[in-house]
């Protein structure tokens, strides 16, 4: 049987994550191919929307990434978004998504470590978790 | 305890006249920060504390410090001087406080001995006769080891290139410790000498706060160098 | 020359209008001040890399976060790269140049010869990908400076961790020239020489140093024992540590064996208050940065842990750094320690640290420590400069002094501005006319057309990308999709391919597939400002970066497919809209004719603005009767004069606002006067200089009242007053209580004027009267900087410090008529009882009301009625809302020097907003679409910028474009998707997601 490999999008702020992101990939520090970064300038601009079309559209997990409370660009974008994503993660399991395939974390600049962790933390998550049960039952 | 605060700040001799290091610092400038008192190995033995010595200085209570035991608990190390970040000079402050103490104040054995230094030109009040009986001794006994035979310890010898000032414990209770230096000068060739008297190399006013004594002392030393025409002084106290 | 120094030099000696000499977050600053009012800036550091000590930092005092970033511009976005500041400084204006010195400056100030030393790096920057070879292959280990000096790393290597693109450097001093790095390069980028290059520079208007500060060498004191005992560190070590970036990825291990750290001491003042080593002199910021420092060390080690910081005086004279070292003691269980320590031991055979100190009952204690922290401060010289005083040079400081963030700041911007007055004076205009950017519409409103460059370096590649397959994808995607191989973009043949097949094909859109060092920041612009293509419409995948991620070997085709079908799937998306473009009504509106005011309103006059000054009371001047130092003195009685006589201020008595309008650079006002009548004024902008005042809290410590009891002002100006009983004597005893009121609830902020005040008041006295004795009870002696040899003349001159706490304070009685103030002498640990004839309560500052003008505003207040700003540290003289400012005591408690340089400092704010004719926005903001809004107004609340509004009369939503920063939160927060942010429309973003997976 073939492994499953699961499709993940990182939705990362421009500022601190982004940083850190990078910042892993200059000090080699490896993590899954299964993530699909998307760059966002705070995660404060992250529509609900976004999190289910992505869900929709075939992830199996969404990851959410974003400055430390007080370090954010644009003052507290981030807080925001801190209210906004557990909301969503509630509809999801409304619906029938396992609350774990949606994370959100604060990682600053400096942390590409802690970038690395989570991301290899969450593909393990997810391929735990199996394939979103969206494949099978929607006609994309 | 009880200090006498209604009245006004008494002036205090000891800042007047305790002398300064090269950092040229009053002790009013004292930060009170406590490097002196974290770093001395007295803190807290019958209430030594270098930091409250300088505070009741600058407070003018002298009259207590120079009644009290404390300014002859330090052991003058430096360790406070050392590290102190405005460059008091602890050390000088004891031993003023120390010489201003009245002589039959002194604790111990300190001031007798600066007595007998002065009356007999040693601490131990020792003749000369003793004196000369006890180093012709200890040198006839080095001259019986092999390789030293015929020595001698030249006395009073005029022209001679070094003169050694010696310690009392040295003709007292720790002779062999004669040996030792002898047996250097012995094999390096050195053309020394000791006087016969005044031969007293432990200045006891130093620690009793006493400069006059130390003068006298120190100027028997010179009168030797003088009379003698000897160039080289080796004092190891 | 090598190619790398050909480039350099190329680079350097396009026009510059300004050398900035020195890199850190203050060079910085002004590098942007200038580069936003469109000079070419030239910044350069001897170091070789740039943003200073503050590199090896993550957070800063005093709430533990960074937000170097909000000192990017906030207006014209598009010239700059929004990102993270730490990556390095990129804006179309400013030429970042390091291990560059200015060695000579000759000529006037407006048109100068600069003379500069330019070191090689060894590494083309435009050819390295990074990908580390060379590091790999380096024979040479030396120690780290950066991360501490047990740490090691290879001559050749990457300066600061997060710079990009990752370019490394050569360390000459370690290098050996075995030529093992220029072997392995892939791309070449290597030249092993480092002989320094001298590029002359003409016609440069001003230079600006701003030296900063080196760091004492805790090695010349010998009782900390720091190279020798193992675990000893200096503070910026210990912030190495402690990240994640450092030595350690943030694990709390110390460096001799790796044990976690679970106790930690710091000890403060190592080389400073050291008259012993000739630094009569306070550093300023250690005390605030060891509390921080502590704070986030606890954190990270967890409980059982124990953070202590051993002290003299706890210098939190900033406005919010008292409650935030009561939290650390008091929430957060960090331990303070009154008493400087000794020394520093090994505790018997292991690597722990032994420190003994005297404990609050005289007890000799000793502590074992795993780590030990030296709070080391500045070096006592100044770093040196032979070209400091030519003309045309403007220092940032003139005496050395070790400035926090926000002091920082201000002070370069109040220099920016010296530097554009001269500039201005001398009529010189910014070199490069302020060109239109905008691109042919044609070009842009064409159907999407793209052009894809791939680069064939496979070499630097640490796994294989099958181009065949990859060319296969994108073509599926559109028919008439042009892909372009080009063998190393980075090379000047390769960038010129590129441009050439641009310029003669018919694409709008291009993505290049190469590493970042090939499309860097400046190539980029050239997209924009020479090939017409709005910024959005060019796309950079670095590739490299991307692979990295993999193992070794694995395929990545599929994955770089993946993505550069994203991509372009998203730049199809991309819309254009010109940016509108704003005239600016070249006025100021300044509200407080005192000092600040005063300084405000006369150097915006000398710039050409005209200047509303506003001023409650009748008279301008404000606290000036009470201003000691007879030059500060001068200077602000002849701005009064000035003020008043310059036509471009028009001044307003007793007159109040009362309502506002408008958006930043055209805004209405309304003033009105005491008799009732009223009046509009249009003007760009607003500085708040509402100012202080003082306040007698004496109730707080004293029952009643005696004619001897005073404040520390009222003190001051009865020394004054030759006819004072206090001057005439005699004088038996004087006693000054400080912090009467201040630093505890409700006013738990230090009035920062208090200290100095009565330390000049007890000096005054001793010279008049050398007999008389003085007492000062004390928390803590707030003498930071250079102001800390009062201090120590007040206690040479016998002037007695009594310390005490907030549980214990000295008491007054009065019971027996007399004045006897009852305390005890923590170093005695007695009790003390002095009569006095005098007593002088150091009472503090408060800000006035600003109630009513907080209501036509809208900023925000302190809970103690300070103005509060729109960042303490990265924008202190900013209120939340572009183009409202703020300066002075209305902010903060703060010295007239620097009450006038912060005045400065807003007028510069000023002068970015206003200066051109124009301005316009970046296209990444909010628009409102207003058929779907439902005028609910959460987006109004929801933006940090206050740069939404809704018209009242037609119940429309407005946003406020220059205001408005781009964060996207209103788009998200609209229940109808009425508003959307430019650039990252719904559309676009979910296509992006769609095509990603």
């Amino acid at each position: 049987m073939e492994q499953f490999e699961p499709k993940i999008i990182a939705l990362v702020c421009n500022w601190c994550t982004y940083t850190a992101a990078d910042l892993a990939g200059t000090s080699r520090l490896q993590y899954p191919a299964n993530i699909r970064m998307i760059r966002m300038m705070c995660t404060g601009m992250i529509d609900s929307k976004y999190i289910l079309k992505a869900f929709l559209s075939g992830a199996d997990g969404v990851f959410v990434g974003g400055c430390h409370p007080g370090d954010c660009h644009y003052i507290d974008g981030n807080l925001k978004a801190g209210k906004r994503i557990p909301g969503v993660g509630k509809i999801l399991e409304q619906f029938g998504f396992e609350p774990d395939r949606l994370k959100l974390k604060w990682i600053g600049a400096s942390e590409g470590p802690e970038f690395q962790k989570y991301m290899t933390e969450f593909v393990d998550t997810i391929k735990t978790l199996g394939p979103s049960q969206v494949r099978d039952r929607m006609i994309l | 305890m009880g200090t006498d605060t209604e009245t006004k700040r008494k002036q205090s001799a000891v800042k007047e006249k305790a002398p300064l290091r090269p950092v040229e610092s009053p002790m009013d400038i004292c930060l009170g920060c406590g490097t002196c008192s974290a770093g001395c190995a007295m803190t807290g033995v019958d209430g030594f504390d270098p930091r409250k010595i300088v505070r009741k200085v600058l407070m003018g209570r002298d009259a207590e410090l120079v009644g009290s035991k404390l300014p002859w608990i330090c052991t003058m190390c430096g360790k406070c001087e050392h590290a102190c970040p405005m460059g008091i000079n602890i050390v000088n402050m004891i031993r003023t406080l120390r010489g201003m103490v009245d002589r039959d104040k002194v604790p111990g054995m300190i001031q007798k001995g600066v007595e007998l230094c002065l009356e007999t030109g040693n601490n131990l009040g020792l003749p000369a006769e003793d004196f000369t009986f006890i180093i012709e001794d200890v040198a006839a006994e080095m001259a019986e080891e092999p390789g030293f035979e015929g020595f001698t310890v030249p006395i009073d010898k005029k022209g001679a290139n070094l003169l050694h000032t010696l310690h009392n414990k040295l003709v007292n209770t720790q002779n062999e410790d004669l040996v030792h230096w002898w047996k250097i000068f012995h094999m390096a060739g050195e053309d020394f000498t000791i006087p016969s008297e005044n031969w007293e190399g432990v200045n006891w006013g130093l620690f009793s706060g006493d400069d006059e004594s130390m003068k006298i002392v120190v100027g028997r030393i010179v009168e030797h160098m003088d009379r003698l025409e000897i160039k080289n002084l080796m004092y190891p106290e | 020359m090598t190619e790398e120094m050909t480039s350099k030099a190329d680079r350097i000696s396009t026009p510059v209008n300004i050398v900035v000499a020195g890199a850190g977050i203050t060079g910085i600053r002004t590098a942007i001040d200038f580069a936003a009012s469109g000079y070419k800036v030239l910044l350069v550091d001897k170091a070789m890399h740039g943003g200073g000590i503050l590199t090896r930092l993550d957070h800063q005092f005093p709430n533990d976060h960074c937000g170097m970033c909000r000192m990017l511009p906030m207006i014209d976005r598009g010239t700059d790269k929004e990102t993270c500041l730490r990556r390095g400084l990129f804006h179309e204006n400013i030429l970042t140049c390091y291990s560059t010195e200015v060695v000579a400056v000759d000529g006037k100030a407006g048109d100068l010869a600069v003379n500069l030393s330019v070191v090689p790096t060894g590494v083309d920057k435009t050819r390295c990908s990074g990908c580390g070879e060379c590091e790999r292959v380096c024979p040479v280990m030396v120690p780290d400076h950066f991360n501490g000096d047990w740490v090691n790393r290879k001559a050749i290597f990457l300066p600061t961790p997060h710079l990009s693109p990752d370019s490394r450097v050569i360390d000459w001093q370690a290098c050996t020239s075995c030529g093992a790095c220029v072997e392995v390069c892939p791309t070449h980028a290597i030249t092993l020489n480092g002989e320094r290059e001298q590029v002359e520079l003409k016609g440069v208007y001003a230079v600006v140093l701003a030296r900063g500060v080196n760091l004492y060498d805790p090695a010349l004191t010998d009782v900390y024992g720091y190279g020798v005992l193992p675990n000893v560190v200096t503070a910026t070590d210990f912030e190495r540590i402690m990240s994640s970036s450092g030595p350690y990825q943030g694990e709390m291990m110390r460096p001799s064996d790796g044990k976690p750290i679970k106790k930690i001491a710091w000890i403060q003042c190592v080389g400073s208050r050291n008259v012993m080593i000739g630094a009569d002199f306070c550093s300023s910021v250690c005390c605030m940065f060891a509390v921080k420092e502590a704070i986030l060390a606890k954190q990270k080690m967890g409980k059982e842990s124990d953070a202590v910081i051993f002290y003299m005086d706890m210098r939190t004279f900033g406005r919010d750094f008292q409650r935030y070292k009561d939290e650390a003691e008091n929430v957060k269980g960090i331990r303070f320690v009154r008493m400087r320590v000794h020394s520093i031991q090994l505790h018997e055979n292991t690597d722990d640290l032994l420190i003994s100190y005297v404990n609050k009952d005289g007890e000799q204690v000793d502590e074992i420590f795993d780590l030990v922290v030296l709070s080391t401060g500045r070096k006592k010289d100044f770093l040196t400069c032979d070209w400091a005083e030519a003309d045309g040079v403007f220092q940032v400081d003139r005496l050395p002094g070790f400035k926090d963030i926000a002091d920082s700041v201000v002070g370069a911007s109040a220099i920016s501005e010296q530097v554009l007055r001269m500039i201005h004076q001398q009529n010189l205009k910014p070199d490069k006319n302020e060109s239109d950017h905008s691109p042919d519409i044609s070009f842009v409103e064409r159907r999407p057309s793209y052009i894809t460059v791939l680069c064939d370096c496979n070499t630097s590649l640490s796994n294989p990308i099958d181009f065949q397959k990859l060319e296969n994808t994108i073509h599926a995607l559109s028919s008439g999709h042009q892909i372009l191989r080009v063998e190393q973009a980075c090379s000047k043949e390769g960038w010129q391919t590129i441009r050439k097949a641009i310029m003669d094909g018919q694409a709008n859109r291009c993505l290049i597939m190469a590493c970042d060092a090939a499309v860097d920041f400046s190539r980029k612009r050239e997209f924009t400002n020479e090939l017409g293509f709005p910024v959005s419409f060019v796309d950079l995948l670095d590739v490299v970066s991307l692979v990295r991620r993999f193992q070794e070997g694995e395929d990545a085709t599929d994955t770089v497919s993946k993505e550069v079908f994203m991509r372009l799937n998203r730049l199809g998306t991309r819309s254009y809209a010109s940016p509108l473009k704003q005239a600016q009504v070249k006025t100021v509106l300044v509200i407080g004719g005192g000092p600040a005011g005063l300084q405000a309103a006369s150097v915006l006059a000398a710039h050409g603005f005209t200047v509303k000054l506003v001023e409650k009371t009748d008279r301008l001047g404000g606290k000036l009767a009470q201003i000691e130092e007879s030059d500060l003195k001068q200077h602000v009685e002849k701005m009064l004069a000035g003020v008043n006589k310059n036509p471009q201020i028009d001044v307003y008595l007793e007159t109040e606002v009362i309502q506002t309008s408008g958006r930043p650079g055209v805004c209405m006002t309304k003033l009105k006067h005491a008799s009732g009548e009223t009046r509009i004024i249009h003007h760009g902008a607003t500085i708040l200089a509402t100012g202080g005042k003082e306040v007698d809290t004496s109730a707080s410590v004293v029952s009643e009242s005696h004619e001897r009891i005073i404040t520390g002002f009222d003190m001051d100006a009865m020394l004054k007053a030759n006819d004072s009983d206090l001057v005439k004597g005699p004088v038996s005893t004087v006693v000054m209580i400080q912090c009467v009121g201040s630093r505890q609830e409700p006013n738990n902020y230090c009035s920062r004027i208090c200290c100095l005040k009565s330390l000049k008041n007890a000096i005054r006295i001793k010279d008049l009267h050398p007999e008389t004795d003085i007492y000062i009870f004390y928390r803590d002696i707030m003498t930071y900087g250079n102001s800390e040899i009062l201090y120590t003349e007040a206690r040479k001159k016998g002037v007695l410090f009594i310390p005490f706490d907030t549980d214990n304070p000295p008491r007054i009685n009065m019971a027996s008529g007399a004045i006897i103030i009852e305390g005890d002498d923590p170093f005695l640990g007695e009790p003390v009882q002095i009569k006095a004839d005098w007593l002088a309560l150091a009472t503090g500052v408060m800000p006035n009301d600003v109630s009513d003008l907080k209501q036509v505003f809208s900023f925000e207040t302190t809970q103690d009625g300070f103005i509060q700003e729109a960042d303490s540290k990265w924008r202190p003289v900013d209120t939340e809302r572009v183009g409202v400012f703020v300066c002075g005591l209305a902010r903060t408690p703060a010295r007239l020097d620097e009450v006038l340089l912060e005045a400065n400092a807003a007028a510069q704010r000023v002068l970015t907003l206003l200066e051109k004719d124009h301005t316009s926005y970046s296209p990444v903001t909010a628009r409102v679409r207003n058929a779907i809004c439902s005028v609910c107004g959460i987006c109004i609340e929801v933006c940090p910028y206050q740069a939404r509004y809704m018209d009242e009369d037609r119940r429309v939503v407005h946003v406020d474009n220059l205001a408005c920063q781009g964060c996207g939160t209103c788009a998200a927060e609209c229940p109808n998707n009425a508003t959307v942010l430019g650039e990252y429309e719904d559309h676009g973003v979910m296509s992006m997601i769609e095509s990603s997976l």
